[in-house]
């Protein structure tokens, strides 16, 4: 179904209260700003962030599971291989935020970290403040997920996922 | 202790295709203690709940020889028992194996005597072992010229049993034959099949795992018929011990037996113990296509007290049946009997999948089933299989990883068997436990090598 057909669909739907807007979100510096649907939530921009990372490795991801003392955006599962997702939206996270969120993670684990960033230099900074628990943390951007790359650990091996 | 709730036991009847085992699927997934489900197809009950229920899970396939599970089914009483309690308890599950082996002739023990008297004989002799021994050594005991057979005589502590087994010593080929070989024919192909000698050795504790509430699947799917009715009615035995020998009635454990009248899963030992559990915490649900029990349906409609009557597509029993809902209350105010039996007959013959009568304590109710939905969208993976498919794969992945799947050393093996499970053509049992430490290897080789383990 082409854009302009799917946009007539929902507003139709829309119009007959089978879906809902949950916000209007300015995805890009510039242009028009897009209609969210879904159920609403309280941290829109972070919702739809997660929802892209979704769609770009195409797995479903079971939300609401804890890790250590924390619960993650997400669970990934890969046969036997459990991946926590954490999806750094804002980009504003401080090293001491960071390191006290990775604190919460256990020492070791059996299950991995997959950590995703809108950029690369954004990556290479929370990869140099990760060292305390980079066993099992893996490290992708948006761009690269879409694209088909590998993710990367702390020593910047890659891991095809 | 919580307030006991009623849980009546369950005759659900229906033709294939009825909506059967999704109405008892249902109800099981709303069911609040331990299950025990016992399914002769593939993709039937056992795939729903596999699918939808939460909690602690065993899922069994029979025929999966890389992921058995043993039940430990020819376990010996106790040794702190007295020695009468200890032959009691010995005779009763002998007598329970041989009933449910001889159901493959469709035969009571009563019709064949002499079969039944030595395979009694046969699991006295093994049950009575002073060392413990693998059971592929039970056919052993009807050829008294092999090491095996002496092995058997020299460690039994029951004389009368040494006794009668070293007369076949002086018989000769033909007279052996004669006495036994009826019995050999019958039990060879079962205790020589690596899948009865899977389920005989310890593993899961059963007790344990219905107090946790657990949800024991078993599926038979290419299993040998007899192999699996065996199977399952020594883990029925096991259940049945377990709740009446618990100190309080909780949690309620429900045994269900899919197909039980095709598969033969039901017999006069489960009619009985549905009679005489309930106060135990212990439910049958028995499901059938046709009421053609083993000794009639009398019994088994006497002590089911709620019963589910989904399409029908023959007429004596649906008029059966229909007499049933009309005895029960299905009668309108402005109908006679005899016209509230025709239409409720032609009701029954008529259903859509998924409608049904419902007969209980309460009365009789007629319902539709909903269907039970995937919780996933139908989306496609990349590898042709659907999301609901995979997320069933990774669920069994995950149900494999438990300890019960690891197969014990048995006591005379060859050797082969290890404390690990054996490794299979299904990726994740063949991968080793990964280190908890991990913090000397990086996450991507970590990440690398489970993914090659598992492919």
């Amino acid at each position: 179904m082409g854009a302009k057909k799917a946009g007539k669909h929902l507003i139709k739907q829309r119009k007959k209260g089978k879906i809902n807007v949950a916000g209007i979100l300015l995805l890009n510096d510039t242009g028009r700003p897009t209609i969210i649907y879904g159920p609403n939530c309280g941290k829109l921009a972070h919702s739809v962030f997660v929802t892209d990372i979704w769609i770009a490795l195409k797995v479903w991801i079971d939300p609401g599971v804890e890790f250590g003392s924390t619960v993650c955006d997400g669970l990934i599962l890969r046969k036997t291989n459990r991946v926590h997702l954490e999806a750094d939206h804002s980009m504003k996270e401080t090293k001491d935020q960071w390191e006290r969120k990775l604190a919460k993670f256990p020492e070791a684990s059996d299950d991995f970290v997959l950590v995703v960033t809108h950029t690369a230099a954004r990556m290479a900074r929370l990869i140099e403040w990760s060292s305390s628990r980079q066993s099992f943390m893996l490290f992708a951007t948006l761009d690269g997920l879409r694209r088909g790359a590998p993710a990367v650990d702390c020593r910047g091996r890659p891991a095809t996922l | 202790m919580p307030k006991l709730e009623f849980h009546p036991n369950l005759l659900v009847l229906g033709s294939p295709g009825s909506g059967k085992s999704v109405g008892t699927a249902r109800k099981a997934l709303s069911f609040p203690g331990a299950i025990v489900c016992a399914d002769p197809h593939s993709d039937s009950i056992t795939s729903l709940l596999l699918e939808h229920a939460e909690g602690e899970i065993l899922y069994h396939n029979i025929s999966d020889l890389n992921h058995p599970l043993g039940y430990d089914l020819l376990r010996s009483a106790p040794a702190h028992l007295s020695p009468t309690a200890r032959l009691q308890m010995n005779r009763r599950r002998a007598r329970q194996f041989v009933e449910t082996i001889m159901r493959r002739r469709g035969a009571d023990i009563a019709g064949s005597p002499l079969m039944e008297e030595w395979i009694m004989a046969m699991l006295m002799l093994y049950l009575y072992q002073g060392k413990p021994k693998d059971p592929e050594i039970i056919p052993y005991a009807f050829r008294p010229k092999t090491p095996q057979f002496k092995a058997l005589l020299r460690d039994c502590s029951f004389e009368e049993v040494r006794d009668k087994f070293g007369t076949l010593t002086e018989l000769k080929p033909r007279s052996l034959r004669t006495e036994v070989g009826s019995g050999a024919r019958l039990i060879e192909p079962v205790f020589s099949n690596p899948e009865f000698l899977a389920a005989c050795r310890p593993g899961v504790d059963v007790g344990a795992f219905l107090q946790r509430k657990g949800k024991l699947l078993i599926e038979r799917d290419k299993a040998d018929e007899d192999v699996a009715r065996t199977i399952i009615g020594g883990l029925g035995l096991n259940v049945t011990e377990h709740c009446e020998s618990r100190e309080e009635p909780w949690p309620p454990v429900a045994v269900i037996l899919d197909e039980c009248t095709n598969a033969r899963t039901a017999g006069p030992f489960e009619e009985r113990k549905a009679g005489e559990t309930r106060k135990y915490g212990l439910h049958w649900w028995f499901l059938a296509q046709h009421d053609n029990f083993p000794g009639g349906s009398e019994g088994f409609f006497q002590n089911c007290q709620e019963q589910h009557f989904y399409r029908t597509a023959n007429y004596t029993l649906a008029r059966k049946l229909a007499t049933i809902v009309v005895s029960a209350g299905g009668r309108r105010m402005d109908e006679s009997r005899a016209e509230a039996i025709d239409r409720v007959t032609t009701e029954l013959m008529t259903f859509s999948p998924g409608e049904r009568y419902v007969v209980g304590p309460r009365g009789v109710c007629r319902e539709q089933v909903p269907m039970l939905k995937s919780k996933y969208p139908p989306w496609n993976m990349k590898d042709g299989r659907t999301l609901a498919q995979a997320k069933k794969e990774e669920k069994l992945c995950r149900i494999y990883q438990r300890p019960e799947y690891k197969t014990p050393a048995t006591p005379t093996s060859g050797g082969k068997q290890s404390e690990e499970s054996s490794p299979s053509s299904t990726p994740a049992s063949a991968t080793p436990p990964p280190t908890k430490s991990g913090t000397s290897s990086s996450a991507a080789e970590r990440w690398e090598r489970r993914k090659r383990g598992s492919t």
